[in-house]
């Protein structure tokens, strides 16, 4: 009796705690939990997108010399993509023809969300994802393709709440996707995540032939992914004769690491 | 009374910018300046100069917002702050025979510990950690170091700004009798 009227403040915090715990558990709480998202979230992706901007600043005075070899590069890269994507779009063009000369019907109903990221999901010893503004009420369900701003895949939904979701990354560990590579083979495979830093494919047969370069994009075989969003580019292949498999690391053609803009494909 | 509900008002929004700080603003930063835990600081330094009771109006208004936005179990945070102040309060009360800055920065290593620590058990068991054990992990120790570099030069800088403030929060000594 002596002990609880001396740790009676401490006592009565952790029954409040509690009481906390156990009034979420049986959904009491669930209409404030929402009134404070909704009061909370515009300020969040503020602040969010506010510490995103300084680490880009911060980043980008760290590799200035960089920048120009970069441009560089990239200037050239701009002049082979456009040479294929009008190549790709007399294909788009006569595939359009096709089908309609065959009364094909496309299947293609998917939906479109954008979703602001508003926080980031920090665990023991790596983050594990963000937190975006959308959730199951907008519906988003785990599972479901994440796109960047230009439309390449950079990771899918792990988790929803009412109104918001957390996703995973593409270079974050357990996220996997079923991919193919743009090869001759049409090489097909999971990519998982690789210390939050790349995209590693294992598993690859030794006769699959992979180059540096090759485009490697979501095969369709994965639930609710479709077919096509691009992952990544493969950026080094580890070939040993005498194993059984190879395997690739793939680079994202986006840094995945400044999103502030995200859109979930509902299909 | 309209006083002290204006107090409590102001504590809760204020530690609720805290919450909103911490999960929003400083997990965006860059890598070295993301380890801050602003959290751990408010705690200890509520605890330090205005007692137990704010500590634990604290500790419960942080844990619930973090529990509201992540993805964990409901209570983690809770758990975790409850047990640090719990912890920091004893050792404060049971060892610590001043309050001056050197106390307090031990408070502030011993909490960060703590709560890296804590943090690191329950989310390893609860499956939320995505890797193997988490104290064999060279990213853990690395992470834990860098938040405590952040909390003790947080600690000193907030320890002499609340000294030149305010001379009730200057240090002083407690005779044992």
């Amino acid at each position: 009796m002596v002990i609880i009227k001396k740790n009676r403040l401490i006592i009565s915090g952790l029954i409040i705690a509690a009481l906390l715990f156990f009034s979420h558990l049986i959904g009491i709480l669930r209409p404030v939990e929402n009134f404070l998202f909704y009061l909370t979230k515009p300020i969040a992706g503020r602040f969010y997108k506010t510490g995103t901007d300084l680490k880009i600043a911060y980043d980008e005075s760290n590799t200035q010399e960089n920048l120009n070899a970069k441009v560089e590069r990239l200037t050239k890269e701009v002049a082979v993509l456009t040479v294929a994507d009008s190549r790709s779009l007399e294909i788009e063009e006569e595939n359009r023809k096709l089908r309609e000369a065959l009364k094909f019907v496309g299947n293609n109903n998917s939906r479109v969300v954008v979703a602001s990221v508003i926080a980031k999901e920090a665990a023991a010893e790596d983050s594990l994802g963000l937190i975006i503004n959308r959730g199951a009420k907008d519906g988003l369900a785990a599972g479901l393709a994440v796109v960047s701003e230009e439309g390449l895949i950079v990771g899918k939904v792990l988790e929803t709440k009412d109104t918001t979701a957390k996703i995973c990354l593409t270079t974050n560990r357990n996220c996997q996707l079923a991919a193919a590579i743009q090869n001759s083979n049409r090489t097909q495979g999971i990519t998982d995540g690789d210390l939050g830093l790349t995209i590693k494919m294992n598993y690859i047969p030794q006769l699959e032939k992979i180059t540096p370069g090759d485009i490697v994009i979501t095969s369709g075989l994965g639930e609710h992914i479709a077919r096509g969003l691009v992952i990544g580019r493969i950026a080094t292949v580890y070939n040993e004769s005498n194993e059984v498999w190879q395997s690739a690391t793939i680079e994202p053609l986006v840094n995945l690491n400044n999103l502030t803009i995200v859109a979930v494909i509902i299909p | 009374m309209l006083k002290k509900i204006g107090q409590i008002f102001f504590l809760v929004l204020l530690f609720s910018g805290v919450a909103i700080v911490q999960f929003s603003f400083v997990l965006a930063l860059p890598s070295v300046f993301n380890q801050i835990n602003l959290t751990v600081i408010v705690l200890v330094f509520t605890l330090f100069f205005f007692g137990l009771r704010p500590a634990l109006y604290a500790a419960i208004i942080l844990g619930g917002w973090l529990d509201l936005y992540s993805f964990n179990f409901f209570g983690l945070y809770l758990l975790l702050f409850c047990l640090t102040v719990i912890l920091v309060n004893w050792i404060l009360k049971a060892w610590l025979t001043n309050r001056s800055l050197y106390s307090f920065l031990l408070l502030m290593l011993i909490a960060t510990l703590t709560f890296g620590l804590a943090s690191g058990f329950l989310f390893y068991f609860s499956g939320a950690s995505s890797g193997g054990f988490f104290l064999w992990s060279g990213a853990f120790w690395s992470k834990l170091f860098y938040q405590a570099v952040w909390s003790e030069l947080a600690g000193l800088l907030l320890f002499s700004l609340t000294g030149a403030t305010a001379r009730r929060f200057q240090p002083f000594f407690l005779e044992k009798r």
